[in-house]
């Protein structure tokens, strides 16, 4: 079954956040995932939340997406903490369930060998993600086989763009192996609550 | 169309060879005696075909060099698989758009003037790039490296050696896919090959007229094969602090490689048709004996055009070396290359059209001050002008017929009207910074973009054939040349120029 996921906004120093999710994590004993949304790619911060930054001249703002069920259990207990300087109740300033992730890619290859590896990347994605408004151009040139000097053309190119799209936590890890690919573009995943 | 070309490059090489063969003694016992009056017979030969040509020629008339030098600048970046099918048809409509009319109008004058930079500049040139092509296309270098800065660094050092004996076309072909082999497994690698393309397929090739087209033909018009040495000292400061930033630049790249997919630990390197480094001798030793015997084995009559005899000699040595390697090479070295006559047909079909087009810019640019380019002869005054004036241009236009343009302006500056035998042993004497900086300028400001010079788009698309991800026209410019380049091109300037 697909595991929820929310987006949380936390407000607080980046290490006392990271620590006490991880700290919680361990002490319950069981397995949550939880990603930083800009350590993992995800549009994060509103126009108005980074004026709001560079106005307070504040770096407290940490955007986190998580399961809800971490989530849940964070909250509740917050609420039974007593206010510290570190963490507290008041230290979530917003939560959001998140229905589904999606992010653009394009790529560009001379290569036939890198164009096979592109292409099975997209054709065998990861379970419940989809591939969206995809447009691979693959152009054979065989005249322009060879070294050029004056005139280049490429014998092979394939170019494209596309839209993948499915839950957050696949879209994250699939992000990840298309950025590794140094072919490929990514831009930054955009969440739909 | 090609056919057409085929078949009149063919023409011009008969023409240019065959008297060689029936009049080579007779020129040598007639150039024994004769050698010294020969210098001072070319004022003759020119005063006799329209030495005013330059005076009298409207600027205009070179507008097809600036269309041909704009073609070959553009068509690449915005129809690229159009220039590759038509490149030769564009080059012929140049050339014949400047050709009708001039022969129309010049009838005679025209007619040698075409066969003159034919005979003297442009098929010496094919030759010598033909041959280097073919030699250095014979040797393969084996085998897998690390992929480590110090590694990269030392191939890079090595090319840029190189490049001035086998020039920068046979040094980028010679080691661009050893250095793609060593960095496959790395992520950071786009650096590594901007950084051959500054040093290897540009300013490596420096030092003598084999390095880079440019300073062949200085060559061709009676520059010493190693008065390009006198560029050393700024070379060795171009490529010092180049080397230092890539290393720099290397090193910090490299820790963050993930080394788990490093491919080979200690890999080696071997060379297969090693043979070839003999053949290069070879041409290094023809051309070194046509600059020494210049003027002293006398000279032929070909159409009505006086070509030195030892030059003839020096291209017949030039076309042996050539064959002996294709003969002596093994059919799986060059297959290992990916060796194909395709670059050097641009070549031969691109320059036919530039070497056309060029006669009016330089017979104006050689009447100085009595030419339509006075204004650019008067406002390139000082070394550091001449330094940034061709080096801009070479940045963006072919850099051979630039700094042919240029080493005109300044015959024009400081010897107008005297014959170029006679103008060019004063300017490597008492103009050397003039000199110095034109060939600098021409030879190391085609790095800063990717249209400066041939090598530099041939190692690109290798580089992207292998699944690198080069940089755009303009990312190679605003990531690599401007921030790295420029700042040691004002540097240079404030050292030498």
């Amino acid at each position: 079954m697909t595991k929820q996921y929310s987006e949380v906004v936390f407000e607080g120093p980046y290490s006392n956040i990271r620590g006490f999710i991880d700290g919680f994590i361990a002490g319950s004993g069981k397995e949550f995932a939880y990603f930083f949304s800009d350590n993992a790619g995800v549009k994060a911060e509103t126009m108005s939340e980074v004026l709001k930054e560079w106005i307070s001249l504040s770096n407290k703002i940490h955007h986190v997406v998580m399961e809800s069920d971490l989530l849940d259990k964070i909250k509740k207990s917050l609420e039974k903490s007593v206010d510290s300087d570190s963490l507290n109740k008041a230290s979530i300033k917003s939560a959001k369930a998140i229905k589904s992730a999606s992010f653009r890619f394009k790529f560009n290859t001379y290569g036939r060998k890198y164009g096979d590896d592109i292409k099975k990347l997209l054709e065998k994605l990861p379970g419940g993600l989809s591939l969206k408004e995809y447009a691979p151009v693959e152009k054979v040139d065989k005249d322009a086989r060879g070294v050029e000097l004056y005139s280049p053309a490429h014998e092979y190119s394939f170019e494209g763009t596309g839209v993948i799209a499915g839950p957050v936590d696949e879209a994250i890890a699939f992000r990840k192996v298309l950025d590794d690919h140094p072919l490929v573009d990514v831009a930054v995943i955009n969440l739909e609550f | 169309m090609k056919r057409v070309l085929v078949i009149f490059l063919a023409l011009m090489a008969v023409m240019y060879l065959a008297p060689m063969a029936v009049s080579i003694g007779l020129a040598a016992n007639h150039g024994i005696a004769s050698a010294d009056a020969h210098a001072a017979g070319a004022p003759e030969e020119a005063a006799a075909h329209g030495s005013n040509l330059g005076s009298e020629l409207p600027l205009w008339t070179a507008l097809p060099f600036a269309g041909i030098l704009l073609s070959i600048a553009l068509f690449p970046l915005v129809a690229p698989h159009f220039w590759h099918h038509h490149f030769p048809k564009v080059s012929a409509a140049w050339a014949l758009a400047f050709a009708v009319p001039f022969l129309f109008v010049y009838r005679g004058d025209a007619m040698y003037e075409i066969l003159h930079i034919y005979i003297v500049d442009y098929i010496p040139f094919i030759i010598l790039l033909w041959s280097l092509f073919v030699i250095s296309g014979g040797i393969y270098v084996k085998g897998t490296l690390k992929g480590s800065p110090a590694v990269n660094a030392l191939i890079i050092l090595i090319g840029t050696a190189l490049a001035s004996w086998i020039g920068t076309t046979g040094a980028s072909m010679l080691l661009i896919r050893p250095l793609i082999r060593s960095n496959a497994w790395r992520k950071h690698k786009v650096h590594t090959i901007v950084f051959f393309i500054f040093l290897v397929s540009n300013i490596g090739g420096t030092l003598t007229p084999l390095g880079d087209p440019p300073l062949f033909l200085g060559f061709l018009h009676g520059v010493p094969f190693f008065w390009t040495f006198k560029i050393l000292p700024e070379m060795l400061v171009a490529v010092g602090i180049l080397m230092a930033v890539y290393f720099a630049m290397d090193s910090f790249f490299y820790k963050k490689e993930d080394k788990s997919g490093m491919t080979t630990e200690n890999g080696t390197i071997s060379i297969e048709g090693g043979i070839n480094f003999l053949l290069l001798a070879g041409v290094i030793g023809g051309v070194l004996f046509s600059g020494i015997y210049q003027t002293k084995l006398g000279h032929v009559n070909i159409l009505g055009v006086h070509q030195n005899t030892a030059n003839l000699i020096k291209d017949a040595i030039l076309v042996v070396m050539a064959f002996l390697s294709l003969w002596m090479t093994k059919k799986a070295v060059r297959a290992a290359n990916e060796f194909s006559w395709f670059p050097i047909k641009e070549v031969a079909y691109l320059f036919a059209g530039i070497f056309m087009t060029i006669i009016p810019a330089l017979a104006i640019l050689k009447a100085g001050e009595q030419g339509a380019l006075a204004w650019l002869v008067k406002a390139v005054e000082t070394p550091a002008h001449y330094f940034w004036a061709t080096g801009a241009l070479s940045s963006f236009l072919d850099n051979a017929p630039t700094y042919l343009t240029f080493f005109n302006s300044q015959l024009g500056k400081f010897y107008a009207g005297m014959p170029e035998a006679v103008a060019v042993p004063k300017l490597i004497v008492d103009q050397i910074p003039y000199l110095a900086a034109v060939s600098a300028g021409a030879v190391f400001m085609g790095a800063n973009t990717y249209i400066g010079n041939a090598p530099n788009f041939m190692v690109k698309s290798i580089a992207e054939e292998s699944g690198i991800p080069m940089p755009s026209f303009f990312g190679y410019m605003f990531k690599y040349s401007i921030p790295i380049l420029i700042p040691i091109f004002i540097i240079l300037t404030l050292l030498f120029f």
